[in-house]
């Protein structure tokens, strides 16, 4: 369903809801419906594993790896591999010359210290060795809070500042790589379809009447200093 | 090439399209006055420009866009947000004096800033009009609350505001809708500020929950900045302008950027010269009355921008006072993480779009305060939609990669709550703008310089700010994470500008020596200039000022009717 017509038929539907007038039973399987609907239709996303024309092919497996490594699959859910994190990546990378730069140099950077430190690129080297390097520059990084994401009047632009991590040292390069491939990569898989079934995000959805289940009401008082009220 | 003039006079030239120019077309068209709206910016179509049903993977950029843009700092507001402007817009700059700083968030679009704002609609008190009398500080305003109640009432009708009935006088009781349920976090601050005996009531919003005159209720998408499609939340674009064309009494001229006020021989207003856009040409429209309502900011330099041999310094200004006594609200925010919300159910925390409560002054009646006057506190929190930098903040934090990071991040989600203190500036001598000559935007229309300076009051008031959310946390078992506004000084307080409220500049009041305008919003010197945004405020309460400003526009326009209805201007 193309957008428009998608965003037709909530409006629709939204004003169909009014329509029955104040205090008419609205049958629930309209609005589930609806949402599964929009939902449904959200992820008819077509499956690229393409190498994006920003990397070369040595890039494109190590980036692959990189964002399976960051978010693996579990009993949950997929990867940041299978939720299109490479992809998302190079579409950036490929109309960003310094998103580009930054991550051909860190890729570089990473090969050239696996290979000192292990004999191979890291794509080569022996899982163990892998884990040792990542660990090393993974490291809980302090920075300068991102800011809040969940405001209305914040909700986009807040998370894009302040990002100032200043490692030092001769790892710097590394954790400061690390970290932007992260960020991408966490990214790409929280607002892919797979990443928000992971989450179990349940918003954005057409209800006649907001309530709040007692389950997570409960659930949070009881493990609170208000359990006792 | 000569300005083209229109053969037509029209009754009113209504400048912006705003909270206050949407609220002066509504009135005057429904009063069968015919009016003209110059805007800016272009169009709006509710259907195809407000996106609050896309998901975030609709789109393979996924809102960064295409050359990823919003991770350097470069992105306009946010690609899923209501079309709407930024702090930069291409071509028409401003300028910050040395040793200052000012944000100045501008729209350039049919409805302007009112397609996303946060619809919290508070009215003023009383001692909110009576700044000077109650403390010594700043001015009093021309006008009681008891002149604005009744306006407060009518917009409260027509928009659609949720609430509860509190009996509180810092946060005066209005016409009110039901409002939503508190959601899960929300509730776990109330308990807190019940400890610390903070009212914790209903937010106040501009979103229905009732069908209210044609218009849907809220289907609780949880996406009012992005716009709405069955106009459940106020914008002056869906709900009053749109409509208004309806009446055949309003035609829009979209693209228009105001560029001077014309006078005549004795001083008043006979056109608004303006330039199209689409033809970069100047024109100039011709007018028995004027209404200003293109921001604070845009509206005193208009003012100033339109200067002949009879007013030096500018349109309605002989008191000097335009662009003088410019405010913003105090801004001031905590962020905490709340273990006991860690692995909580989910549930769709959406609601309405916004806060479900929020706290109301509790300290106005409290004696040896260390600061003038007080804020509100707005709440943040819930399981929100999935955006770039959701969850990339919180890896950063967390550290690490793999399946722990995986989990700590599904554990974590939904478990950051946000206090965000707005509070009330006192007017002072250094927060003013002016007219930079020497610099023009696209237009070759001279632009503004920014001075701005916070005091003691701002500081100290912020400074309580922090203690209160850090205590409100701390009693809900939570870790204060942070200062969380995303736009602040080095000492953590708001930059001048970024909450989006500047306001003054074109201040009215009982002197015209010291006032630009009368308690209707009308320029002493040039009575058939009226000016309906928040450049007429005196002061800063710690209202947010949409409300404020819709009443007063409402309460100029039927003055404006009368006038024409009598031939008086």
């Amino acid at each position: 369903m193309s957008e428009l017509s998608r965003r037709e038929a909530i409006r629709r539907s939204a004003l169909s809801l009014t329509a029955l007038g104040a205090g008419a039973l609205v049958p629930a399987p309209l609005s589930r419906e609806l949402g599964t609907m929009v939902h449904a239709a959200l992820q008819e996303q077509p499956a690229t594993s393409e190498r994006s024309q920003a990397f070369l092919e040595h890039e494109w497996r190590l980036l692959r790896l990189l964002a399976e490594t960051i978010i693996p699959a579990d009993e949950r859910s997929g990867s940041a591999l299978e939720a299109g994190a490479p992809e998302f990546i190079g579409l950036l990378a490929s109309n960003n010359d310094e998103l580009r730069r930054i991550l051909s140099a860190g890729m570089l950077w990473l090969d050239h210290e696996s290979t000192s430190r292990y004999g191979a690129v890291f794509v080569e080297a022996a899982d163990r060795d892998r884990t040792e390097l990542l660990d090393l520059l993974a490291a809980k990084v302090v920075e300068e809070d991102p800011g809040y994401e969940g405001i209305v009047d914040s909700i986009e632009y807040a998370g894009f500042h302040h990002y100032t991590t200043e490692p030092r040292g001769q790892l710097g390069p590394g954790v400061r790589f690390f970290s932007w491939v992260r960020r991408l990569v966490v990214d790409a898989f929280y607002t892919s379809p797979i990443g928000m079934a992971d989450v179990d995000y349940q918003g954005n959805d057409v209800l006649r009447r907001f309530q709040v289940p007692r389950e997570p009401l409960q659930y949070a008082l009881r493990r609170s200093p208000f359990r006792d009220e | 090439m000569q300005v083209m003039k229109s053969p037509k006079v029209w009754d009113v030239v209504v400048i912006g399209s705003g909270a206050g120019g949407g609220t002066v077309v509504k009135v005057l068209t429904d009063l069968g006055v015919e009016v003209a709206l110059l805007e800016a910016g272009g169009m709006i179509d509710p259907l195809t420009d407000f996106k609050e049903h896309m998901l975030p993977h609709d789109v393979a950029h996924r809102g960064a866009y295409d050359d990823g843009a919003s991770y350097f700092g470069r992105a306009p507001r946010g690609f899923f947000s209501a079309p709407n402007g930024f702090w930069q817009i291409p071509g028409e700059p401003y300028t910050v004096a040395d040793g200052s700083e000012f944000e100045w968030f501008r729209s350039r679009v049919l409805g302007g800033r009112t397609n996303h704002w946060g619809r919290i609609s508070l009215r003023f008190s009383d001692y909110d009009f009576e700044p000077y009398s109650t403390d010594g500080l700043g001015t009093d305003w021309p006008i009681s609350y008891d002149d604005v109640v009744s306006y407060y009432e009518r917009v409260e009708r027509f928009v659609g505001i949720t609430g509860s009935r509190e009996g509180l006088r810092t946060a005066p009781d209005g016409i009110f809708q039901t409002p939503p349920p508190p959601k899960v976090h929300e509730a776990l601050i109330q308990k807190a500020c019940e400890q610390m005996a903070i009212p914790c009531i209903a937010n106040r919003r501009a979103v229905i929950t009732r069908r209210t005159n044609g218009r849907a209720p809220c289907h609780y998408c949880g996406q009012c900045g992005r716009g709405c499609i069955t106009a459940s939340n106020y914008s002056s674009s869906n709900v009053e302008i749109l409509p208004a064309l309806e009446t055949g009494k309003l035609e829009i001229f979209p693209g228009s950027m105001a560029r001077e006020i014309i006078t005549d021989d004795e001083g008043r207003v006979s056109a608004v010269s303006y330039v199209d856009k689409a033809t970069r040409t100047e024109q100039q429209i011709r007018c028995r009355t004027v209404v200003l309502a293109a921001s604070a900011c845009e509206s005193a330099r208009l003012l100033l921008n339109s200067t002949s041999t009879r007013f030096p310094a500018g349109v309605a200004n002989d008191s000097g006072v335009v662009g003088r006594f410019l405010m913003d609200t105090v801004g001031f925010e905590l962020w905490g993480n709340i273990p006991a919300m860690e692995g909580m159910p989910r549930y769709n925390s959406d609601g309405a779009g916004g806060a479900h409560l929020y706290m109301p002054w509790w300290e106005h009646d409290k004696p040896n305060k260390d600061f003038p006057r007080g804020y509100h506190i707005e709440i943040g929190g819930g399981f929100g939609m999935p955006m770039l930098g959701s969850f990339s903040g919180a890896a950063s934090r967390q550290g690490g990669y793999g399946a722990g990071l995986k989990e700590a991040l599904r554990q974590g989600w939904g478990t950051r709550i946000n206090l965000a203190g707005r509070g009330e500036m006192i007017p002072n001598l250094s927060s003013y703008c002016e007219i930079d000559a020497d610099t023009v935007d696209d237009w070759g229309i001279p632009v503004l310089r920014f001075h701005w300076g916070w005091t003691d009051y701002e500081w100290k008031q912020a400074r309580h700010m922090e203690r209160t959310f850090r205590e409100i946390i701390e009693r809900m078992g939570g870790d204060v994470g942070g200062i969380s506004n995303p736009r602040r000084d080095g000492k953590g307080i708001s930059i001048g500008g970024s909450i989006i409220h500047e306001l003054g500049c074109v201040r009215m009041g009982s002197d015209r020596r010291s006032s630009a305008l009368n308690s209707f919003s009308q320029s002493w010197e040039t009575p058939n200039l009226f000016v309906a945004d928040a450049a007429p405020f005196v002061s800063c309460p710690d209202k947010n000022p949409t409300l404020t400003i819709k009443a007063l526009a409402w309460r100029t326009s039927e003055y404006l009717a009368e006038l024409l209805r009598r031939g008086d201007v």
